[in-house]
Parts: C-alpha cells; sequence; structure tokens
C-alpha cells in the first residue's frame, strides 16, 4: 500500500464521515444511507482512476485501489449497519418494520438481510465488490484493466444503494414490524440466498477479464486467469441449485426440487454459459480455436445475470412467477426499478458485445481446424449443446415479454422445459461420454471404438434393467442409455485420472456427478406415482398401497405449530408422518411442510393440501354487517369497537347471534399490546365460545373461531398428496459428487495460476 | 463436410425443430375472455371473484365460480381439483385451461390474496401454484 493509496483512502474516508456527521446531524440522513453514499462516490472514484491507468496513466493506479478499499469497507459498514438495525430492532427504519419483528429468532432476524429487494441489492453490491479484492490484489497482466470492467456494475449497484438503500425512514412510528414471510423462514433461507448471490457476483469476472483482454488484444493471455473465475462461478452457482432444490423438496412441498420458475431458470442460464466457457476455455488453451466464442459466452454470462435480475425483479413478470416481486413500488431510479436494470443490461451488453465486436477483424482465427474426431470437436459439440439449452430456456423464460410483442402476453408451461431439454440431455450424456475418451488433437476412430465398447455395453445393459422395471417411453429411455454411457465412460477415465493425479480425475468425477444425477431426475420425476386423497379423521384409507389413518392436529412443543399426523403402515415399515401445517395470519393460507419417509430406493412425499371441512385452525371471515349461517344458529358481526388498552389496542367484536330465534349479544376481544395479542372468548348461553382470531384493520373483517367449527373440527379432514420418488438418492449424491469435483477443479485452477510465471509484464 | 460439422447441424435443426414446436405447444395465451371462449387451446384468463356466489364442494372437490375480468365481462369456471384454501379471500384469479360448452373449465387455479400485513415490493410466494400435476 503506497503512500498515494492511503491518501486517497483517507480523503475519501474522512471526508465522507465528516459530511456524514454534518447530514446526520440536522437529521438528513442516517448514518446506513452515509455509508452507501461513500460507497457509491468511492465507486465512481475507484472507476474513473481505472480509466486514467487504461488511458497509460499509472499514477492513478494507487487512487483507484484506495477508493476501491473504501468502497468495501462502505459497504461492509453499511451491511453491518443493517445487521445493527436488524439486531437492535430499529422499527424506525421501514425495511426493518417491514421483514423483522420482536420475536423472531436470532437466525431469522439475521436472514431478514435478505428479506427484501433493497436488502439484496446491499448484499450484491457488497459480495461483487469483495470478490473483486481477489481481482485487485492478483498479479496478471489483465488484472488492472478488469478492475474498471468490473467496478461499471458495481457503481450502478451501489448507486441503488445510495438512492433507495434499505435505510429509509419508516412511514409511521412502529412498535413491531411484520416479520419475514413465514415461506422464508426457515434455516435454509439463512445459507440459499448469499450463496446465490456469491454466485450471481463472481459472473461479473470472466466478463470483466473478457472485455480487458479485448481491449489489450490480449485473446490468449486471459484463459489462464479467467479460469479460476470461470470454475468458481459455476461451482458456487451449483451449489446454490442444489441448495435451493432440496429446500424446494423438503421444506416448501414443490413436490420436486425443481420448478422451471423464472428466478431458477434465471439462476441457470448464465451458469450454462459458463459451463459452455469452461469447456471452450480448455480447447482454446490446447488448440487456440473457439477464440471468438468463448468471449462471447463470457459476456453473454454476465448479461443473463443482469437480464435475470431484471425480469424477477422489475416485475414485468409478477402474473407469471412464484418467485417475482411485485411491481407496485416506487423506486427512486430514473425510470424506476425495471427501467434501470434495463440501462445496466445495455451497459454490459454495448461495453463487452461493442468490444468483441470493434476487435472482432483483429482476433486470429484458430491455426490448425479441430479434428474430425478428437476430443476438441466434441467438446465443441458438447459447448454447443449447452448454448442450446441456454438459448431455449432463456426464450422460454422470455415468452411474456416475446408473445406481448405480437399479442397478448402469454407463457409456456413449465413442460416446455422437459420437453426442448430432453434431446439435448440426449446428446449431451453421448458427447460427455465419447469426448473423455477422444484424445486431443487425434483422430482415431479405431481406438475410440475399442475404448467405448465396454461403456456401450454397460449402458445398454443397465437400459434393458430399466425397461424392464418400468421405462417404457422413448425419451427418458434414451436419456438413461446415454447418461449410463456417460458414467460408464467416465468412471473408467476417472479412475485412469487419479491414479495419475488428482487434477486429472476431478473433471471426469463431476462428468460422473452429472451423469448420476440426470439418472435421478429422470426416475424420481418419471416414474414415481402420485395420488390426491381426502383422508376423514380417524378412517383408514389405502394410498398407492399405503394405509394411512390421519390421527388430527397436533401442536409441536418445540415449534409451537400445528401439525397434522398421520400414521401409516405398509408391507415394509410402518411410520408416523408428521407434516407442518399451520394457519398463517401474514398469509392467510395454511402453511405447509411436506413429510419426506426415505426407503433405500424412494422417498414416500405427503404434502398436506388443504384441511377441508372444519376450518378450526382458521375460523371464518366475517365483513363488517355480515351475517352466516351455521346450522340453527346465524351470526352477525357488527364491526370493531376499537379502544386504547394501556400501550396497545383493545379491539372488541360486537356480535349478535341467533339461536332458533332467540338472539345474544357476545362480544369477545382482542388486545393487541406490544406486538403480542392476547383473544378473550365471548361464552354462549347454549355452550361454547367465540373468539376472534385475527382482524384486518383496513377492511375491518374479523376472522371469528365458531363453536359449531369446534364440533366440525372432529370431523375434520385433511387433502393430502402423496407421491413416490423412486431413486431421488441418485439426484443428491449425484449433485454432492458433481459439487466435489467442482470444487477440487477450482482448487487445481486457482493453484495453476498462482504456479505459473506471470504472463505478460505486470502493469 | 466433415463429421463434426454434421452432428453440429443435426444438433442446432433438432434444437430449432423442438424448440419451435415445444413453444407453440405449450404456449398458454393470456387474453380477454371474449377471445377464451372461442380459442380452442390452452390459455389463461385472470379476473375478480364476481360475486360471492360460488358453488365450493370440497368433498367432491370441485369449484364453480364467476370470474371478472377488468372490462366487467364475467365469466362462469369450474375447477376440479383441491380447491385453494384461501380461495374466498382472493383478490385476482389466474385460471389455465380451456373453454368448454358454457364455462371455463380450468386445469389450474393460482390464487392471490389481499396481503394486509404485507409491505409493498415484497415477495409474493403466496401465489403457489394449486395445480393437479406437480412439478419436479
Amino acid at each position: 500500500m503506497n503512500r498515494t493509496s492511503l491518501t486517497t483512502s483517507a480523503t475519501l474516508i474522512v471526508g465522507g464521515l465528516a459530511i456524514g456527521a454534518f447530514l446526520t446531524s440536522t437529521g438528513a440522513f442516517n448514518w446506513g444511507q452515509v455509508l452507501c453514499w461513500i460507497a457509491f462516490v468511492s465507486a465512481v472514484t475507484a472507476g474513473f482512476s481505472w480509466w486514467l491507468c487504461i488511458l497509460g496513466n499509472d499514477r492513478a493506479e494507487p487512487v483507484a485501489r484506495g477508493a476501491y478499499r473504501v468502497q468495501w469497507l462502505a459497504l461492509l459498514g453499511g451491511a453491518a449497519f443493517l445487521w445493527w438495525i436488524l439486531f437492535r430492532h430499529r422499527f424506525d427504519f421501514q425495511y426493518v418494520h417491514d421483514y423483522s419483528s420482536q420475536d423472531m429468532p436470532w437466525y431469522y432476524v439475521f436472514a431478514a438481510f435478505w428479506g427484501g429487494q433493497e436488502g439484496t441489492f446491499l448484499l450484491w453490491a457488497f459480495l461483487s465488490t469483495t470478490l473483486g479484492l481477489f481481482l485487485m490484489y492478483s498479479r496478471h497482466s489483465l488484472a488492472r484493466t478488469a478492475m474498471f470492467f468490473s467496478n461499471l456494475p458495481m457503481i450502478m449497484l451501489t448507486f441503488i444503494g445510495a438512492v433507495r438503500g434499505p435505510f429509509l425512514a419508516s412511514k409511521e412510528a412502529y412498535t413491531n414490524g411484520v416479520g419475514l414471510n413465514p415461506l422464508l423462514q426457515d434455516w435454509w433461507m439463512t445459507i440459499h440466498p448469499p450463496v446465490l448471490f456469491i454466485g450471481f457476483s463472481s459472473f461479473l469476472f470472466p466478463f470483466a477479464i473478457a472485455c480487458a483482454a479485448l481491449l489489450r488484444r490480449d485473446y490468449d493471455g486471459w484463459v489462464k486467469p479467467v479460469m479460476p473465475w470461470a470454475v468458481f462461478a459455476t461451482a458456487v452457482q451449483a451449489t446454490g441449485f442444489i441448495m435451493g432444490g432440496v429446500w424446494a423438496y423438503k421444506v416448501l412441498g414443490w413436490g420436486g426440487y425443481w420448478g422451471w420458475d423464472p428466478v431458477e431458470n434465471g439462476s441457470l442460464i448464465p451458469w450454462l454459459a459458463t459451463v459452455g466457457l469452461v469447456h471452450g476455455l480448455l480447447v482454446q488453451r490446447v488448440t487456440g480455436s473457439l477464440r471468438v466464442t468463448n468471449f462471447v459466452l463470457a459476456i453473454l454470462s454476465y448479461v443473463l445475470v443482469l437480464y435475470a435480475s431484471f425480469l424477477t425483479r422489475s416485475g414485468v413478470l409478477a402474473d407469471f412467477s412464484v418467485h417475482s416481486f411485485a411491481a407496485n413500488d416506487t423506486w427512486h431510479l430514473p425510470f424506476g426499478l425495471g427501467g434501470f436494470l434495463v440501462f445496466m443490461i445495455a451497459t454490459a451488453a454495448v461495453v463487452g458485445f461493442g468490444l468483441l465486436f470493434s476487435r472482432l477483424s483483429h482476433i486470429p482465427r484458430s491455426p490448425e481446424p479441430l479434428g474430425a474426431f478428437s476430443r476438441e470437436s466434441f467438446m465443441w459439440l458438447g459447448q454447443l449443446v449447452f448454448i442450446l439449452m441456454c438459448a431455449l430456456i432463456t426464450i422460454g423464460m422470455s415468452a411474456p415479454l416475446i408473445t406481448r410483442l405480437f399479442g397478448p402476453p402469454s407463457n409456456v408451461q413449465t413442460t416446455y422445459y422437459n420437453l426442448v431439454n430432453a434431446p439435448l440431455a440426449v446428446a449431451m450424456g453421448v458427447l460427455l461420454g465419447i469426448a473423455p475418451l477422444l484424445r486431443w488433437r487425434q483422430s482415431e476412430p479405431e481406438a475410440f471404438v475399442r475404448a467405448a465398447l465396454p461403456s456401450i455395453a454397460f449402458a445398454a445393459a443397465a437400459t434393458v434393467v430399466m425397461v424392464v422395471a418400468g421405462v417404457r417411453e422413448l425419451m427418458p429411455a434414451l436419456v438413461l442409455f446415454a447418461m449410463s454411457f456417460a458414467l460408464a465412460a467416465n468412471t473408467v477415465v476417472m479412475v485412469r485420472g487419479f491414479r495419475a493425479s488428482w487434477k486429472h480425475g476431478a473433471a471426469f468425477l463431476g462428468h460422473m456427478g452429472l451423469s448420476i444425477m440426470l439418472i435421478g431426475v429422470v426416475a424420481s420425476s418419471g416414474y414415481g406415482i402420485t395420488d390426491q386423497v381426502q383422508l376423514p379423521r380417524g378412517e383408514t384409507r389405502n394410498v398407492l398401497g399405503y394405509m394411512m389413518n390421519f390421527q388430527g392436529m397436533q401442536r409441536d412443543s418445540t415449534d409451537g405449530k400445528d401439525h397434522a399426523i398421520i400414521a401409516v403402515t405398509s408391507a415394509e415399515r410402518d411410520f408416523t408422518a408428521n407434516a407442518k401445517f399451520y394457519w398463517s395470519e401474514y398469509n392467510q393460507g395454511y402453511m405447509k411442510k411436506p413429510h419426506i419417509e426415505r426407503f433405500w430406493n424412494r422417498d414416500v412425499y405427503i404434502a398436506p393440501l388443504d384441511m377441508v371441512g372444519g376450518a378450526d385452525v382458521g375460523g371464518v371471515w366475517f365483513m363488517p354487517g355480515e351475517t352466516k349461517r351455521f346450522g340453527e344458529v346465524s351470526y352477525t358481526f357488527n364491526g370493531f369497537r376499537p379502544e386504547p388498552s394501556g400501550t396497545g389496542m383493545k379491539l372488541t367484536a360486537e356480535i349478535v347471534v341467533d339461536i332458533g330465534g332467540r338472539t345474544v349479544p357476545a362480544r369477545p376481544e382482542f388486545v393487541i399490546s406490544s406486538g403480542k395479542r392476547t383473544s378473550t372468548p365471548a361464552y354462549l348461553p347454549s355452550g361454547g365460545t367465540i373468539s376472534i382470531v385475527s382482524g384486518d384493520p383496513q377492511s375491518g373483517r374479523a376472522l371469528l373461531s365458531l363453536p359449531n367449527q369446534e364440533v366440525a373440527a372432529d370431523s375434520q379432514t385433511l387433502a393430502v398428496e402423496v407421491s413416490t420418488k423412486p431413486f431421488i438418492n441418485l439426484v443428491w449424491i449425484g449433485s454432492v459428487v458433481m459439487l466435489l469435483s467442482a470444487f477440487l477443479s477450482v482448487l487445481r485452477r486457482a493453484i495453476e495460476q498462482r504456479r505459473e510465471p506471470v504472463g505478460g509484464k505486470a502493469a | 463436410m466433415n463429421l463434426k460439422a454434421i452432428l453440429a447441424l443435426v444438433l442446432l435443426a433438432v434444437a430449432t425443430v423442438v424448440g419451435v414446436s415445444s413453444f407453440k405447444k405449450t404456449m398458454t395465451p393470456y387474453i380477454g375472455f371474449a377471445e377464451a371462449r372461442t380459442s380452442s387451446g390452452l390459455v389463461q384468463v385472470n379476473g375478480k371473484l364476481a360475486d360471492k356466489d360460488y358453488v365450493l364442494k370440497p368433498e367432491e372437490q370441485f369449484l364453480r365460480f364467476n370470474l371478472k375480468d377488468d372490462h366487467g365481462d364475467v365469466m362462469p369456471v369450474e375447477y376440479r381439483g383441491v380447491i385453494p384454501g384461501n380461495f374466498d379471500q382472493a383478490v385476482s384469479v389466474v385460471a389455465i385451461g380451456r373453454f368448454q360448452g358454457d364455462h371455463f373449465e380450468a386445469q389450474q387455479l393460482l390464487v392471490k390474496c389481499p396481503s394486509k400485513y404485507q409491505a409493498e415490493g415484497a415477495e409474493h410466494p403466496e401465489g403457489v401454484p394449486m395445480s393437479k400435476e406437480t412439478a419436479s
């Protein structure tokens, strides 16, 4: 660290804090906003200084580095400040009110950081800047130029943080927060979003290094420095998917691990492009071909990251996605958040593809053509498969936008993705099996046939077994054949590779993991059986060969939530299914968590769907003035009478009950005080009670628990969906193997980059 | 032309053909009621509950209600399957299906509910689709 750098840092910090102190003392700003603004100003300073470096002004570099360190420190401070106000329950901040509450356990308060849009932008900016430090301290000749390009999106992300960070003051004086959406209240929430954002952030660096290489006309020198980043991005993003899949399967009760939702697709498309890039780079390193394709993929992967953010964050898909953020928010950004994200996409695309276009005629074409039957040809074909998958998924998820151009916006159903990816998966499996058996730059068909025969024989045998076991359709059979072939071929090559060195085996281990995973995907999604049934309490029903008896609801002592208890007997094993199923006031709906019973060759997935009949958990909604009749009794709700009670508020419901012509008043009470709700029931002369379960202050509606509903509770019926997931363990085993290989590859490429002498002169 | 180029062209051709045909086949246009009545394929309509006058038979997994669009056009919708639990509080209903005879036969219902305690701009996961098919 030299003097100029320290001076820059000191100036930005002292200046920023001094102005900040003044602004916070006037009450115009709080420290969170000040830190966001310092980050933005530092990012602009760093970006401008790196631009001067590119122009040849070497003295600007220490300034840039100093400013970049402040950018990181300010974002770190901003993140720390957000956690601080969350943990201190500072409900005078709107974000704290919107995504946390007093009674949340600490790990959800921790996770509330990324509960909303503003927090995720801050997280994204912080993680991008943190990863950028690794680029800044790396010694290769393109690092400095790449820093300029990587800082461009960071300027925009910190700008979002500055004008619309999570630090806006509350609109009202709140005493408690809304809390995190119960759907998000799960252990996975603390880890899954940050991992995905590390993935999203890491795609920035292949983009930046590609731009730097194009600017510096270093068309081959970028292969080595970009490799660890590309492999790292793939590994981390894959970790994110797999965590998301486990979450969806085990907790959210989607019945599957992957739903082809825009958010999932959005994280998949840059990943596919980058996997294509990694394979292209390997080919380029050996043969010098695929230069242009690799540049396209590196730039494209980050453009796709931004495009996916646009689709899911701007609200354009609000009608089409489960995950999407709503659009009805006002962001103090030019043209709104959507417009600003379009601007970000345009900037990345224009800079990246513009540079590529301007250099297109200079980039040397391959000195030697790809051999016909060589490893590089088949890797090139494999890359093509990844590009096609990426393109078809992008088209599918963009369907509402594409069709809007020609008429009413339409969406494709999720079967689209299965239909288009199945033939590509067959091609991928075949190529995945062939390529590792071939040699670089050689074309020896006879030697290949000899090497491939055992694997082909294995695949044929495996396919016969699977057809006998019940696979009757062509496409799944083809996928299973291709993947078995890939599995066998890569096992052979992996064993040979690991004998030489772990570095040579890691990649093939990844191929094995992928083929095991896809075999599991085909088996578990295509050959499970599903049934939706109604289970009246206490009655035994035969569901898919399992005798199920719904025993009622039970409050769990540890989590305080209602669980549906179902006793199950089957030929193999008897078990008690315990599925979380409780009414959420937040969502005005039932929160459900499936019960998964694991057998060695399948999972039995019992997902509660709905409570039919007795509404004991929820109660009955009444509009003010509304009368509802249940049997001989009718209830008229005449509205709430609110009055202050201590520090809180007491609501008394005015209810008139008509029991066979005799009217009696009932006044149940509901006290809300410092976040606690206490309900006092009203007793009826006929026995039984009426109590307020919940109220809606805006419309004045009341959710009432009525006596006859308690009777109905005995006759409640649980609707469940029961499905089997054959060989789903292969999905998890394959995933773990793939991740292991991915992180081994990260290690390998990082060591490689460190050990090799730095190309060119260190600038 | 060598082997690799032929394989690449085959791949491209297959992807294009499968892509275009799948795109057309699985497309469910978001259309108005008038169009839904005449259209033969799978379509998506959205609107609000026209009235509280719906028929709900949980035991038979049957639901019939009137859907009203932004122009005030009303169309009866029938749905067979597990009924979304929060159906009667729906502020917006998306139905995917096709028009049959006198009503719209929904294969899938997406129900969005008023989220009174929810902040503006928050995630909207309560629109979790209730569907006869399960994605995996």
